[in-house]
């Protein structure tokens, strides 16, 4: 009798735990699934944020729907999922303003205006991080975001072109797009403690098994020199160290976006129709490519689900009409693909 | 990136007139010292429009008087042309014989050409690159000055607008002859401030513009010397600055990219009507500057020098024809360009007319143009038939065919990067067929045209983006274009006043035949995007002594805005009124009009999220002075 009161009480209290974590946002319709974030073309402001669900249904425009009408803007860069305050920042880029979701039913949250061509987002310890590439002819800086009142408290200058964000034990990492250069700023003081010379037009980063910090740089124009660069952040509080682990060379010029699998062993990126895999063990470039679609016009975006490894690529389409995103099992063999919003550069998974 | 983006991104119907029907020779025509060309466009549908009277861009009058389409990016911003379905680098736009589109982009931003300065244009309908060359795919507008009749005499005038969103203009016009001498001088200045309050339902509030704001000015001088009794020499000079902020797109707060245009025209003509023949010869100088900024400044510069001569002889009393050879060098400057880069390009033309009775001429053109990449050889003919019975009662049947194409402009081929210097031209197959209607019955006059036509175009000129995410043109697009125009106008005579009005109605089916790839399927058999099924226009225009009122209404159908047709904006009709009146003395007369556009205050966009302005006023004073 005692124990089936312990056992029924046990019950009961976990009921009430189990209802507290879905109380405010309880049951969004976008909760699970994934979200496709397309740019729109260029100054016709039509970026969307699209979502694919468990059961095949897209949902091309979730702003639009959720918020009567109305238009995200004009190239929808990136999107990212605070997890902890369960908040989501939408960046677009030349509508120079950052709009705040809640990711479960896209219901707008706030919008933060008069920021100066912003591209990446990412929030660390309590505070927000958002690079900017400030001017075609201004280096490019990161803003520090007060999560609440959604002021920028402080702006840290880089180099030109400061595009994406990764932040790692009290560190933020910034590739800087029309440099060659990784910043590294100390969250604390919130200054540039040291820059490492990468490859051209570093772009996107991963972090690996060993918990190593890569970059995908695309290379100069018509150069053929796009790399993946590893670095080591425990050698970024050292100014005079070399943080660069290893490069390997693609021997042709990619678009610098990359992805990694749930356990950190292989990185994807792109080029043209054909997807590559490479170890992060490796030394060299891949000798095929993974996966070639032959119907697809060409890549702009990969992402892969943590959950099951499936790997998501974007056709971009030259920006004629709606994109088509394509999924592949781990091995590279196609799934489905189906149509999204226009100009689909990047994919976004709730964990 | 996003800057390489933006710097990629430029009537009354009947057949041309025609001598009447005897078996005399058809050689002397009245407007020979305008537009030479008019002439040998037998088959087609020319319009020609006055202008010259209010300070208007080339724009506004064309969406106001035609049912053409244009596409513009804002109020008083970029605006260009679709012709008969076609794109906005496929009409040819000619001045004094030259094509004058941007050597760079291969197009005319229509919002920049002030009407002031010219005194009428023409609107050929469909491919005529048989005779204006390169570009004449859907169709050519020619910007002229009215004709010359050198008789002793001096004309002012004086023109002061102002209207909604700050909006002033001020124009000046002198006209004076003597001796063998003609001299024309205009000169005018126009500002709006378009600080025009709008609400967008992808916004949800309300806004005002604040960076819209357009400067225009410019000067035209015209001197004519009649050297002989059939001898002639002129210059007609003009030069245009426009200075514009950028209207931004409606979810964009902080617009601040301006664009700044210089362009200089010059040409030196001689004509000399001769025994044996016609002979004139056009040497020209175009030159456009264009400073884009956007925290930076790009610049792109662009000159083209161009030469002509030409023949026009009688064979016999029923048949012309005219031959001859046109030469241009095309230069321009840019940081995307290497150094020094040049073109030649040389024409041979040839026009045949024949009056095979006198109610039936037939004329056939030739052109070729001679560029390293080969253009196809272009002929045209045409063919016209009066069938009319009695005087007053005119029916004209008419028919074209022809073929057409575009030479990649020098952004397409040597733009860095992408630039592809192996492109083909683009070509074009076109047929056209229509009748015009006209009687004349007591007090009332009407008249009805109808045109239908069908254009292929193959190796159009598409930019998409490569595997490295760099953008270049390849020659991929295939589009067939099929469409109807009727225009229907009628005038009647009252005791006192005078009533005139006209319909106009545009069909086109202008349909993408190939996909990006041999797999993509999803935009094949698609509607152009910015090219609506349908458009229209009515007008009433009622005269009472010296008082006038017109009315407008202009309906333009649903437009793409993706290949795919997935998205599209809806259709929109405006409403515009005017009143005006006119005071005449003896030698000077006064005119005061206003204007209501907008009436209904409809929202409306041309282009996907750029906001156009609600109702809108213009209040404008005209001043002619004639001193003889």
């Amino acid at each position: 009798m005692r124990s089936l009161l312990a056992f029924l009480s046990i019950v009961f209290l976990s009921t009430l735990v189990a209802c507290d974590d879905d109380d405010d946002q309880g049951g969004g319709k976008y909760e699970d699934g994934i979200f496709v974030v397309n740019e729109g073309n260029f100054m016709d402001a039509d970026g969307t944020v699209s979502h694919l669900d468990e059961s095949g249904t897209v949902t091309l425009d979730l702003f639009g729907l959720e918020n009567n009408d109305k238009a995200l803007g004009d190239v929808v860069q990136s999107m990212y999922i605070d997890e902890d305050d369960d908040v989501a920042y939408i960046i677009v880029n030349n509508s120079n303003k950052m709009e705040i979701v809640n990711p479960n039913t896209f219901k707008s949250l706030h919008t933060v205006s008069d920021l100066s061509l912003p591209r990446y987002f990412t929030t660390y310890d309590g505070k927000g991080y958002l690079t900017e590439w400030v001017s075609f002819s201004d280096p490019g800086h990161v803003a520090v975001v007060d999560l609440e009142s959604h002021e920028v408290t402080n702006t840290i200058t880089t180099d030109y072109g400061a595009e994406n964000i990764i932040a790692h034990n009290d560190l933020l990492y910034v590739s800087n797009n029309f440099s060659n250069t990784v910043s590294v700023i100390d969250v604390d003081t919130e200054e540039v403690i040291k820059t490492i010379e990468v490859g051209s037009s570093p772009g996107e980063f991963v972090m690996d098994v060993d918990q190593k910090i890569w970059v995908i740089c695309g290379g100069t124009y018509n150069g053929n020199d796009g790399s993946l660069v590893q670095l080591d952040p425990s050698e970024s509080r050292d100014v005079s160290s070399n943080s660069v682990l290893k490069t390997i060379e693609l021997e042709m010029n990619v678009t610098p976006k990359a992805a990694i699998n749930s356990s950190g062993s292989h990185i994807y990126f792109f080029k043209g129709k054909s997807v590559y895999e490479v170890a992060t063990t490796a030394t060299e470039a891949p000798a095929s490519p993974l996966i070639t679609e032959a119907s697809v016009v060409g890549f702009y975006g990969i992402g892969i689900d943590p959950d099951d490894d499936i790997i998501y690529l974007a056709d971009g389409k030259a920006f004629s009409g709606n994109g088509e995103i394509y999924w592949y099992t781990a091995n590279g063999t196609l799934i489905d693909h189906t149509s999204v919003g226009r100009g689909p550069n990047g994919f976004v998974f709730e964990e | 990136m996003l800057r390489f983006c933006f710097l990629m991104l430029l009537i009354t119907g009947g057949a041309s007139s025609f001598a009447q029907s005897t078996d005399t020779t058809y050689l002397k025509e009245v407007s020979v010292y305008g537009v030479p060309f008019a002439s040998y466009a037998t088959g087609s549908k020319v319009a020609q429009i006055k202008t010259g009277t209010d300070i208007q861009t080339l724009s506004e009058k064309l969406i106001d008087e035609t049912s053409l389409y244009l596409k513009t990016y804002g109020n008083s911003q970029l605006s260009t042309i679709s012709m008969r379905g076609t794109t906005a680098s496929q009409t040819a736009v000619l001045w004094n014989g030259m094509n004058v589109n941007s050597p760079t982009l291969g197009q005319t931003d229509f919002s920049i050409i002030p009407l002031f300065l010219f005194d009428e244009v023409s609107i050929r309908y469909g491919t005529a690159s048989s005779l204006y060359g390169t570009d004449a795919i859907g169709g050519s507008i020619m910007l002229g000055q009215g004709p010359v009749r050198i008789q002793p005499g001096t004309t002012w005038s004086a023109l002061l607008q102002t209207g909604s969103f700050g909006r002033l203009d001020a124009g000046l016009k002198f006209q004076t002859a003597f001796d063998k001498w003609e001299l024309r001088t205009k000169i005018y200045r126009s500002f709006i401030e378009n600080d025009f309050p709008y609400e967008s339902p992808a916004v949800g509030y309300s806004k005002k513009q604040n960076n819209a704001s357009v400067l225009n000015y410019g000067i035209g001088q015209q001197v004519y010397y009649k050297i002989g009794e059939h001898q002639q020499i002129s210059l007609d000079g003009l030069y245009v600055y426009n200075f514009r902020e950028i209207q931004p797109a409606v979810t964009n707060d902080q617009g601040d990219e301006t664009l700044k245009d210089s362009d200089t025209r010059i040409a030196l003509k001689y004509f000399y009507d001769a025994s044996f023949g016609t002979l004139s010869a056009v040497a020209g100088f175009v030159s456009s500057d264009q400073d884009y900024t956007n925290d930076v400044t790009s610049n792109v510069r662009s000159r083209q020098l161009n030469g002509q001569v030409q023949m026009e002889q009688p064979l016999n009393p029923s048949a012309n024809v005219r031959y001859g050879i046109s030469y241009s060098n095309y230069q321009a400057w840019s940081e995307n360009f290497i150094n020094d880069l040049s073109e030649n390009r040389i024409d041979a033309f040839a026009s045949f007319k024949q009056a095979i009775t006198n109610r039936w001429i037939v004329n056939l053109n030739l052109r070729q143009s001679f560029y390293e990449h080969g253009t196809p050889f272009a002929p045209a003919i045409g063919s016209q038939w009066n069938i009319g019975k009695e005087a007053g009662d005119k029916v004209l049947i008419r028919m074209q065919a022809g073929r057409g194409f575009r030479i990649p402009t020098l952004n397409d081929r040597y733009w860095m990067p992408g630039g592809n210097p192996e492109l083909k031209s683009e070509d074009a197959i076109h047929l056209e067929g229509g009748m015009t209607w006209s009687a004349l019955k007591d007090r009332t006059s009407y008249s009805v045209d109808v045109s239908t036509y069908a254009t292929w175009a193959d190796d159009m000129i598409v930019w998409l983006s490569g595997d490295d995410g760099i953008w270049s043109p390849t020659n991929l697009q295939k589009v067939n274009i099929f469409g109807v125009e009727g225009e229907a106008s009628a005038s009647f005579k009252l005791d006192r006043s005078n009533i005139r009005a006209t319909l106009v109605y545009g069909y086109v089916q202008s349909v993408n035949q190939k996909g990006l790839n041999e797999f993509d399927q999803s935009i094949v058999g698609k509607q152009l995007p910015y090219t609506p099924v349908h458009n229209a226009r009515a007008s009433a225009s009622w005269k009472l002594s010296s008082w006038q009122a017109d009315v407008r209404l202009n309906y333009t159908g649903i437009r793409y805005t993706q290949l795919d047709n997935a998205q599209w904006l809806e259709a929109y009709a405006l409403l515009d009124a005017s009143l005006s009146k006119t005071f005449d003395a003896s030698k000077v007369k006064l005119r005061v009009r206003g204007e209501v556009q907008n009436i209904m205050n409809v929202y409306y966009e041309n282009l996907r999220n750029r906001a156009m302005p609600g109702r809108n006023y213009l209040i404008t004073l005209t001043a002619n002075l004639n001193r003889n």
